[in-house]
């Protein structure tokens, strides 16, 4: 071959070579057709590409090679000659065969094998050398050094190739990598009980998830619409103002019509901002704080109505002792005004224990000291003590006609009967009658206390057993209630697992009942009347 | 100078003891005292007796304080007698409650029968002042 048509040649190879390397991103068939190139152009016997890992050289691919040495080879960098050229970077051109006393090369293995001539040329990357690629020629003909020249040429577009492999591994790993992210974020956003909504700088909404769509309660379609149509009083150029100006997030809560009330979201605004920083849009995340916010009300609610209840007693007592203190009453006066301050003081601590109750029964933590106890014998007990107490009253009590053993905390219910005898005294005018009764059947005992009193107007019972209720104020003074006792005493019966409420008629007295259950397995017997 | 009459004070709380406190504040000073239980007999007292100055607790059963002040200050007959709102409820918005209803003044409980008696005369005195 003239030297000219060697040229042209060698030209359309390495073109031939290019477009191999720009046609496939598949770095093993580039590196085979590559190689399969350069046989045939060097007329060469093998021809192998070896990769650097962890400092050691091994057959990527190869032609012309025995498998087992294709997949057994380990040339530690600086060994050999692959090893060398990996280490220094610079091309091994070696025409007859070279014995391992060669001392350019250490570490040289004698194959036996019939090579005679090698060319090894570095792959060299951007960052650094990623391997080498060798031909070897058996027989007696040598390269020249227009060959090895050529061969370095060859040897960079495989290093392109290797290169636009490990680009394009690291794309789609990133690809993966993010494909993964998506998922991941995707079920994070389709799984929070939370709403979330995305908007773009003006407001319009980009991406919701269900449960924002559910707190909005409409059948529209959201993407695209503005958050202003949902939220008209969200301050969003106040917001974008805060978030612009280096604040992280903004709170509010919002309320939102809904057919059966109102709902209250607590929303977390924050932006996202573009690659140059500037705010992009916004992340709404939305909290349903409905019930939190009635809590705290009634929490409010509750400690304005306990402070108003200590207060009132307080007032009699500090402005009695004041009035004591600064002027001259006879010796009457001064023991009936100590006298009503002592009842005050009784009416202090009597709410005192009554809130502590309440506290302890509310907080479901309280423990019953149930024990199997004679109800029948509870209730003619506190009967008995409430007529010796109240004479102006007529007391009946009206037994189920035997012992009656419950497994109760007595201390408990003689305090619900209490509460409800109590009650009825204060709403009863002198002279009344009330009549106590006790029925048992199989698998419940009822107790119901019945007065001739005033009566509850139909509006105002489905609040008697709340707390600080009360129907007639002046009536409760006169009597020293708490406005709590009625409370108590439901927390206690739904503790025993059984039900409490009144029946009343305005002006004829009222009704209250609580039932309790009976367990057999540990309640005694229950002797009902026939 | 005609003759001193003595000052006519209606004091409205559903609290029996409370309204014994008070009568015990006025006893041989130079008042005539009307109590009320609540808040109609409140405002029935006031229409009968024309006090000089109204003592009203804030909550009472049928009218509460607060209505009961803006009655008083949209009838044309009462509209300037000086109120005096009591309540054991005492926070910065009920306060504010009260003066917007136009009670000219306002007394927490528990309150010193010295303070209260002063305050009382003296929302009569203001009044006679601006005649």
């Amino acid at each position: 071959m003239s030297k000219d048509s060697r040229s042209v040649e060698q030209l359309a190879s390495l073109i031939r070579i290019g477009r191999v390397v720009s046609s496939t991103l598949e770095l093993d068939e580039v590196l085979d057709r590559i190689l399969s190139e350069l046989l045939s152009l060097f007329e060469a016997e093998a021809g192998s590409v070896m990769l650097l890992r962890d400092g050691v050289l091994r057959i990527r691919r190869a032609i012309g090679l025995p498998d087992d040495i294709v997949a057994n080879t380990r040339v530690p960098l600086g060994q050999g000659i692959a090893g060398n050229v990996a280490l220094t970077g610079e091309m091994a051109f070696l025409n007859g065969k070279v014995g391992p006393s060669e001392s350019r090369f250490k570490g040289v293995v004698d194959r036996q094998d019939s090579i005679s001539s090698s060319l090894c040329a570095p792959l060299r990357t951007r960052d650094a050398i990623q391997g080498v690629v060798i031909v070897r020629r058996g027989g007696s003909v040598a390269f020249t050094q227009a060959q090895a020249d050529f061969f370095c040429s060859v040897a960079d577009q495989v290093a392109i190739a290797l290169e636009n492999a490990r680009l394009f591994t690291s794309e789609q790993q990133k690809s993966r990598e993010l494909l993964i992210e998506q998922q991941k974020l995707e079920a994070i956003f389709s799984s929070m009980a939370d709403g979330v909504i995305v908007l773009d700088g003006r407001g319009l909404i980009s991406l919701i998830n269900d449960p924002a769509v559910e707190m909005l309660s409409t059948q529209r379609q959201l993407v695209g619409e503005s958050i202003l149509e949902f939220f008209p009083v969200l301050p969003l150029d106040h917001i974008r103002d805060s978030l612009s100006s280096g604040g992280d997030k903004y709170e509010i809560d919002l309320s939102v019509p809904k057919a059966e009330g109102c709902t209250v979201l607590r929303v977390c605004v924050t932006s996202w901002n573009g690659a140059d920083g500037q705010l992009e849009g916004f992340v709404l995340l939305c909290h349903d704080v409905t019930e939190r916010v009635q809590v705290e009300r009634m929490k409010t609610e509750f400690v304005s109505a306990v402070s108003h209840e200590l207060k009132t007693p307080l007032t009699t007592i500090s402005g009695f002792i004041e009035l004591l203190l600064d002027r001259e009453f006879d010796r009457s006066k001064q023991i009936q005004y100590l006298g009503i301050c002592l009842d005050e003081s009784h009416r202090l601590q009597k709410l005192i224990e009554d809130l502590l109750t309440l506290a302890k029964l509310e907080s479901g933590k309280f423990e019953f000291f149930r024990q199997s106890s004679r109800l029948d014998e509870v209730i003619t007990t506190t009967v008995a003590n409430f007529s010796e107490r109240y004479p102006r009253y007529s007391f009946t009590y009206k037994p189920s006609g035997g012992p009656v053993v419950i497994d109760i905390d007595e201390m408990l219910v003689t305090q619900v009967l209490v509460n409800l005898l109590s009650n009825s005294v204060k709403y009863t005018p002198e002279g009344g009658a009330i009549t106590v009764e006790l029925v048992c059947s199989a698998d419940k005992v009822s107790v119901s206390v019945k007065d001739t009193g005033i009566g509850i107007p139909r509006d105002k019972l489905p609040y008697v057993f709340d707390k600080f209720f009360r129907v007639d104020n002046s009536l409760t003074r006169r009597t020293g209630g708490t406005g709590l006792g009625l409370a108590n005493a439901r927390y206690i019966v739904e503790g025993h697992g059984g039900s409490i409420w009144v029946e009343s008629d305005e002006g004829q007295g009222s009704k209250f009942t609580f039932v309790l259950p009976i367990n057999h397995q540990q309640d005694g017997y229950c002797e009902a009347k026939g | 100078m005609g003759l001193v009459m003595p000052v006519k004070i209606l004091v409205a709380d559903d609290e029996p003891n409370i309204l014994q406190l008070v009568e015990v504040c006025f006893e041989g000073l130079d008042a005539e005292l009307t109590v009320a239980k609540d808040g109609g007999e409140a405002w029935e007292s006031i229409c009968r007796e024309r006090p000089d100055v109204a003592v009203l607790d804030v909550m009472m059963p049928r009218i509460d304080g607060y209505q009961l002040c803006r009655m008083i200050r949209t009838d044309p007959a009462l509209h300037a007698l000086p109120v005096i709102l009591l309540s054991a409820k005492s926070a910065p918005s009920e306060i504010q409650a009260g003066l917007d209803a136009g009670a000219n003044d306002f007394l927490p409980k528990p309150f010193s029968p010295r303070e209260f008696v002063k305050k009382v005369f003296g929302a009569v005195e203001g009044r006679t002042e601006q005649k």
